[in-house]
């Protein structure tokens, strides 16, 4: 009885702690899409430097979060949000034109990692 | 870490009622559940190592929560006869004083051959001598065989027998087995004396030696040293 209890509990903290970690990446891609906005906004409103200071900023924040990304995430999801920030950021660094895409790209790939790891019926089947 | 959490429970369940659903003959001499943790955690585990690219965790998360699904359902499964009968069956008799149940035959996708096959490897050629056939819920099939058959027995024949009871390993490929030593309440002494009368000077020399309870000793000489 005692091996099944122990199963039991551990199945539930399992459980219980995977729901912590959809919170967690949901709130840190949150935070770091928020910032990829402001951004934008920034830029449009004509001041690129502090657009790239916060870009990053931003970027430097995911950067510290890799030893999390890289236990609990595909590495190539890793991979494919941190080429969209050193993208986005050479766009920003080269004074053209940035295209929207960049910024699309960048917030698309963060939105994807925390709609992986959300339970819906389609990530599920 | 949620998704892999469900899918894997979703698997796991897949799995077992495929497996269920499949029938006994599929089994071999695993439980239902144990095969189908071995089944997966075998192919699981090797994700992870083939690709890099994939967390561990996926690997690791998956197999810790297949096993608590397997001490959960074992532990169900000892506390519930039904439960037991739900996930792994009942026992099927395929034989009945010398008859097949050829409903039973069916329902376990038995054909003839097969069983002619499975009573031939347990040297049973007549299927008019048996009682009954078994097929077990871990996919073994037992034959009892109809009193007038069976092999006569030392009791039948009201015989003494002696017994010489259950014999123990005490050198295991030239390791002496001191615990097993102690068991049969016998010392290094004894055995070197045992080796000396056998013409062999050191216990790596010897492959293996087993004393029973009568105290009659079974002795092979490594090969390398002979």
């Amino acid at each position: 009885m005692k091996r099944e209890l122990v199963a039991v509990s551990l199945i539930l903290i399992i459980f219980a702690l995977s729901l912590v970690n959809i919170r967690y990446v949901e709130s840190r891609t949150d935070m770091l899409t928020n910032d990829v906005e402001a951004a934008e906004k920034l830029f449009i409103n004509g001041d690129a430097d502090a657009a790239i200071s916060l870009v990053k900023e931003s970027l430097d924040n995911w950067l510290s979060w890799e030893p999390y990304t890289h236990i609990m995430l595909r590495h190539s999801e890793v991979d494919l949000v941190t080429d969209a920030y050193y993208e986005l950021l050479s766009k920003l660094q080269s004074e053209e034109e940035v295209p929207e895409a960049a910024y699309r790209r960048l917030k698309e790939q963060l939105r994807s990692i925390s709609a992986m790891e959300r339970i819906t019926i389609g990530s599920i089947l | 870490m949620a998704i892999i959490f469900l899918r894997t429970i979703i698997i796991f369940l897949a799995l077992l009622t495929a497996m269920r659903l499949m029938g006994k003959r599929q089994l071999g001499e695993l439980e239902l559940s144990e095969l189908v943790i071995t089944v997966l955690i075998s192919d699981i585990a090797a994700h992870p190592l083939q690709d890099i690219g994939i967390p561990l965790m996926n690997g690791v998360l998956p197999i810790i929560i297949l096993l608590c699904c397997e001490l959960i359902i074992s532990g169900i499964m000892v506390k519930s006869t039904r439960a037991k009968e739900l996930l792994c069956g009942k026992p099927s008799f395929l034989i009945i004083d010398g008859v097949i149940n050829q409903e039973q035959m069916k329902k376990n996708r038995f054909t003839p051959d097969e069983l002619a096959e499975e009573l031939r490897n347990q040297s049973v050629l007549d299927i008019s001598k048996i009682k009954y056939a078994i097929l077990e819920t871990d996919g073994n099939l037992n034959i009892v065989l109809f009193p007038s058959e069976r092999p006569v027995t030392a009791g039948q024949l009201q015989l003494e027998t002696s017994d010489s009871g259950y014999p123990v390993i005490v050198i295991n490929n030239g390791q002496i087995m001191k615990k097993n030593l102690s068991l049969i309440e016998k010392d290094e002494k004894w055995l070197q004396k045992e080796l000396t009368a056998r013409k062999v000077k050191s216990p790596k020399d010897v492959y293996l030696m087993s004393v029973n309870e009568a105290g009659q000793i079974y002795f092979a000489k490594s090969e390398d040293k002979k």
